[in-house]
């Protein structure tokens, strides 16, 4: 299987604080295309660091993040923006949507920054919407939907690009079990079906245990690295 | 670039009420200040046209020597035929050939220096609407011992004559020999400017050519066109039909009114930029806090991919969104006010106005703007919405999407 984000010697020091915090050090790893992989650990063990620093959103101290055998640090800031647009999904912990457009108009909303054929673009995002059990509420805007809704529908916004891999902070934090789990059905299959590399973070054990692979880290390292076979 | 337009005008309407505010505060400024503007440019285009229609005419020809010395000597050759060939121009609605020239009036109380205009009455008529703002007597319709003059109403007044009294007018003839009249005051006119009033006194041309004992010697010929957007053409093409001739527009015979309205427009373009201007901080201080508040949208937005050139755009199009919808509340409410006050117009002369009148103006103020006068305000709102939405829009794109979306 082909490698998609390799990192190497990644270190991340905070010195905008009081004494200089080490969010990640000497972190090593690598993803291959169509990994389902869930990086745990405690508060504060630097998840969201990492998922930052391989989405070229933060910049590492030390160490280097390559994609497609690209080193993402040579990159100029707007072929990031361009690469970022391209080639990576994002789901945020909360608040991933824009609250003025609709759940269809979200969900086109990469594939149009992406200038895609309309046609092609509103399909792709029905389809998407309805693969979430979301159907029902193409036009309805964010703040009438419930958490875990919205969160699907920023599932199917980060997938319908069909980008190579997506990145995703705490994406069950806010919801309910059941809700959760549907989440992470949803995630899984698309991680399937569409061999999309999927990478997010949790301290979710209920999460944790549906990971084909699990990373732990503790205070910025790389604790563990469990590989699971589940179906 | 639509979606761009679509979540810019939403953006703007999530915080109803204050982006209501700030709309109100420009809607307000510009009411204020489209308003005045209409009751400036209102009064200046009055008295253009009052000074078109009663004294100047779209169009005058003179013999060239005439401009700087107005004496009966310096006569237009032909004067006659080339009225009748002016009249029957389609553009031309009147032609008065009048015989003009300096002189002195005197009554046992006064003598002063004047414009001694010898009219024929039946053409100015048409062109000038002087018979209109008679404030006693006639115009022109005795026949009686001594010949008729008409003055104004401020000049009566310094020469303490009155309607019928008898006055004299001294003159050169067409041969430079001086030539003095008794007249007898069948009319007092009024006018807007009291100036016009003292400068000028109207007799009919055919008693001055009597006096000289001689053919009617006209030195001027006032043309009154159909619509003024001939103006030009018609005086190029009198131009070329009369090299000899000196051809003036109105702007030309009265420079100082269009430079006036000139002025006026451009102050008033000054006075919307100040008020804009203090609207502007206030269209800051509301992107501003609505941009402050948005940290982790504009980080999402970033971190997906959006090009920081379209989130600077962004914020450009709402601070422009948001004060265009204030400036066309502004307009519609000016209008609105505009066309209300329009047929009846104000009358000054209830604070105090009568003394516009020394001034030219009319007391009675119809308040009108041209639509060029809009579409420059227009582009006055636009420019002051970008200027005030560059620090916000510079403050959006200088955010770091990592740490914004830890917010
Ligand atoms: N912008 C920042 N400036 C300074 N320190 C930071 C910043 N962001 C994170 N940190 C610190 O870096 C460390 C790692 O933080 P990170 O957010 O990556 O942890 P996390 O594993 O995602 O935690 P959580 O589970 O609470 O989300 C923490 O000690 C945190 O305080
Ligand atoms: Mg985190």
């Amino acid at each position: 299987m082909q490698t998609v984000i390799k990192t190497e010697s990644l270190s991340k020091t905070y010195t905008n604080t009081a004494v200089p915090v080490h969010a990640l050090k000497d972190v090593n790893l690598e993803f291959k295309q169509g990994e389902f992989t869930a990086i745990v650990g405690p508060s504060g063990s630097g998840k969201t660091t990492f998922l930052n620093v391989i989405g070229g959103l933060d910049k590492p101290t030390e160490g280097k993040v390559v994609i497609d055998d690209v080193d993402i640090a040579t990159m100029k800031e707007s072929q990031l923006f361009d690469f970022r647009l391209r080639h990576i999904g994002f789901v945020f912990q909360a608040y991933n949507l824009i609250p003025v457009l609709t759940a269809v108009e979200n969900v086109s909303f990469i594939m149009l920054l992406q200038k895609k054929p309309k046609k092609e673009m509103e399909q792709r995002a029905r389809e998407m919407l309805d693969q979430v059990g979301l159907s029902e509420k193409l036009h309805v805007r964010p703040s009438q939907l419930s958490g875990g809704q919205q969160q699907r529908v920023a599932v199917a916004r980060a997938l319908a690009s069909k980008p190579d891999f997506v990145l995703a902070d705490e994406p069950t934090a806010n919801l309910d079990t059941e809700s959760a789990f549907n989440l992470l059905d949803i995630m899984a299959r698309l991680n399937k079906e569409e061999n999309i590399t999927l990478i997010f973070s949790t301290h979710d054990q209920r999460v944790i245990d549906r990971a084909k692979r699990v990373i732990t880290l503790v205070d910025g390292a790389v604790d563990k690295d469990e590989h699971f076979k589940r179906n | 670039m639509h979606t761009l337009v679509k979540i810019s005008w939403r953006n703007i309407w999530r915080n109803k009420r204050r982006s209501l505010v700030i709309m109100t505060a420009i809607a307000l400024g510009l009411t204020g200040g489209i308003f005045i503007s209409a009751a400036y440019m209102g009064l200046m285009n009055q008295t253009i046209e009052e000074s078109i229609y009663t004294q100047l005419s779209h169009i005058q020809i003179h013999h060239p020597d005439f401009v700087n010395d107005k004496e009966l000597r310096h006569a237009i050759a032909g004067a006659g035929d080339i009225a009748e060939t002016l009249r029957n121009k389609d553009e031309v609605r009147a032609v008065a050939r009048r015989s003009v020239t300096d002189g002195m009036v005197a009554s046992p109380h006064l003598s002063s220096g004047v414009s001694i205009r010898g009219v024929h009455p039946e053409e100015e008529r048409q062109t000038t609407s002087f018979h209109e703002q008679l404030e006693q007597g006639t115009y022109f319709t005795e026949n009686g011992r001594l010949p008729s003059v008409v003055i104004g109403e401020a000049l009566a007044d310094d020469l303490q004559s009155q309607h019928g009294s008898r006055i004299v007018l001294t003159f050169h003839d067409a041969r430079g020999e001086m030539i003095s009249a008794s007249f007898r005051v069948e009319g007092t006119f009024r006018s807007t400017a009291s100036a016009y009033e003292k400068g000028n006194v109207f007799v009919r041309a055919r008693d001055l050519a009597q006096l000289t004992g001689g053919d009617e010697t006209i030195t001027e010929i006032a043309i009154l066109l159909k619509d003024e957007k001939h103006l030009e053409s018609i005086q190029s093409a009198l131009q070329q039909d009369y090299p000899e001739l000196k051809i003036r527009t109105w702007n030309e015979l009265a420079p100082d009114l269009e430079f006036v309205l000139e002025y006026t427009e451009m102050s008033l373009m000054w006075i919307i930029a100040v008020i804009l201007l203090g609207v502007a901080f206030g269209v800051l201080n509301t992107i501003l806090m609505s941009v402050l508040e948005r940290t982790r949208e504009l980080g999402v937005l970033l971190s997906l991919g959006m090009k920081k050139s379209r989130v600077f755009t962004m914020v450009i199009l709402e601070t422009v969104f948001l004060s265009l919808t204030g400036g066309a509340a502004g307009f519609a409410a000016a209008i609105v006010l505009i066309n209300l006050l329009q047929p009846r117009g104000i009358d000054l002369t209830l604070i105090g106005g009568e003394a516009l009148r020394d001034f030219g103006f009319s007391p009675i103020l119809y308040p009108e703007l041209e639509l060029d006068f809009y579409l420059k305000v227009t582009v006055m709102i636009v420019l002051f919405a970008i200027l005030a939405a560059i620090y916000p829009a510079r403050k959006a794109i200088k955010l770091q999407p990592a740490d914004a979306v830890r917010k």
